[in-house]
């Protein structure tokens, strides 16, 4: 969003309006304060109370430029909870609070009012609903979940709230236990939802292309291996537009990743190498092509090529990230036949880890690194 | 959903990473900001200083808003 939507000049006619922080949660020095954001995805945006620095409310995932500036009206409001604009604005205000403070449970409740006192043109429909099925997921709630998902999303205008809707329903839908009577149907309706969504030209491409993702791990999931293939080749082929029609370097490498998922699932690792390495040379601070092009060479069996790629990344990467960079490398490492030196990047993984500070660690990935460690060693 | 959006984008870099599940993927639009040049845009962030912000916002009498993002 940042090469994108936050760069459109329209916006500053809000500029005014907030003080604007921009916190990478990987630099260390941002520690602190990551933890009092409680960020569990990103990008995730947040309106806080100026005077308190308390946190009024939080919208985790990409927004389109107009869903951005319904997001900083309803921040306003959450901030004074003055109940300014109508009745469902106010119920939606109430409940972004409660759900800024973690209770799931009162802000769902609350969410579903402002959608019940909502006129039928609201604005904040999108969010709303956005915001409840994101609220059941949390609580656990998958049946309702994909339930509502279900009931609201088919009447919704074709643009990101509906694709929203669609694939939230799904994930929740597909997360339910197998043995779930209502699971089937549920994913058959609200996969089709998501298949619409591919098309539409007014939804965010990171958005479209997760949508993507989700399809084909959906299908391999169930077993064909063809429709996912199928399904991961149509990504690949519409991130490969979506990154020749970008407006700057930044907004090219913007697909990287998703292109390095494309082409994993396609089976063919090599097609993005291209764009990979166009990547490292425009952008020759940033370790993320290096890493990536880590995997792919890993894949295709060019064990030195991944080595030095993933050195490259090594040296320029800090924070969380970098464990999984040792972690690609350790593989290459063993897919090479070299278990000793895998155990010694495992190691130093291991060492490099400790260094992190608490909020910074993620405890069940060192846990399986220090498993994967062991078992080297056995 | 758009907290399942990142959902679904963990999902999909499963694929990539499947051992680092727990901190979901989910900007691909981060990389203006990973290149750590200042972004030329309509609204002036402040990087990475959030006491600079809360000064700000208290001396203006404005809220905050963040842009909490990884560069992944």
């Amino acid at each position: 969003m940042r090469a994108t939507v936050l760069n459109d000049p329209a916006l500053a006619k809000h500029a005014g309006r907030f003080a604007w922080l921009s916190i990478n949660t990987e630099q260390s020095r941002n520690a602190e304060f990551v933890e009092h954001l409680a960020v569990a995805a990103y990008p995730t945006f947040l309106v806080l109370d100026g005077a308190t620095g308390n946190v009024a409310l939080r919208w985790a995932g990409s927004l389109t430029a107009p869903e951005f500036e319904r997001l900083l009206d309803d921040g306003e409001r959450a901030v004074t909870a003055s109940g300014g604009g109508t009745p469902a604005d106010a119920a939606l205000a109430r409940a972004d609070r409660l759900g800024a403070l973690g209770k799931t449970a009162e802000a769902a409740a609350a969410y579903t009012e402002a959608l019940r006192l909502a006129p039928a043109a609201w604005g904040g429909r999108g969010r709303a609903l956005a915001s409840l099925l994101a609220a059941l997921q949390k609580s656990g709630d998958l049946e309702q979940c994909a339930a509502l998902a279900r009931r609201e999303t088919p009447a919704l205008e074709r643009g990101p709230a509906f694709a929203g809707a669609a694939a939230a329903g799904l994930g929740c839908a597909v997360d339910a236990p197998e043995s779930a009577a209502w699971r089937v149907a549920a994913i058959q309706e609200l996969e089709a939802l998501v298949v619409e969504s591919l098309a539409l030209d007014n939804v965010l491409a990171d958005d479209r292309s997760s949508a993507y993702g989700m399809l084909v791990d959906l299908r391999d999931g169930r077993g064909d291996q063809a429709g996912a293939k199928e399904m991961a080749g149509r990504w690949l082929t519409f991130l490969e537009k979506q990154a020749a029609a970008a407006k700057s370097v930044e907004a090219r490498a913007a697909f990287d990743s998703h292109r390095v998922g494309a082409a994993l699932a396609l089976g063919d690792p090599a097609r993005a190498v291209p764009a990979l390495l166009a990547s490292e040379r425009d952008l020759p601070d940033d370790y993320n092509p290096p890493a990536r092009l880590a995997i792919l060479y890993r894949e295709l069996g060019r064990f030195d090529e991944a080595l030095a790629a993933s050195r490259r990344a090594l040296d320029k990467a800090y924070g969380a990230r970098k464990l999984r960079i040792f972690d690609t490398r350790a593989d290459i490492y063993t897919k090479k036949g070299d278990p000793a030196a895998a155990r010694r990047t495992l190691e130093e993984a291991l060492a490099y880890a400790d260094s992190l500070p608490t909020s910074q660690r993620p405890e069940a990935f060192i846990a399986q690194l220090r498993k994967k460690a062991a078992a080297i060693g056995s | 959903m758009w907290t399942a959006r990142a959902a679904l984008a963990g999902l999909m870099l499963a694929l990539i990473a499947p051992a680092c599940a727990e901190r979901p993927q989910g900007d691909v639009h981060a990389a203006a900001a990973r290149t750590g040049k200042a972004v030329a845009g309509a609204l002036r962030f402040i990087e990475d200083d959030a006491p600079a912000a809360l000064a700000e916002a208290k001396r203006r009498g404005v809220p905050i808003f963040v842009e909490a993002w990884a560069p992944w």
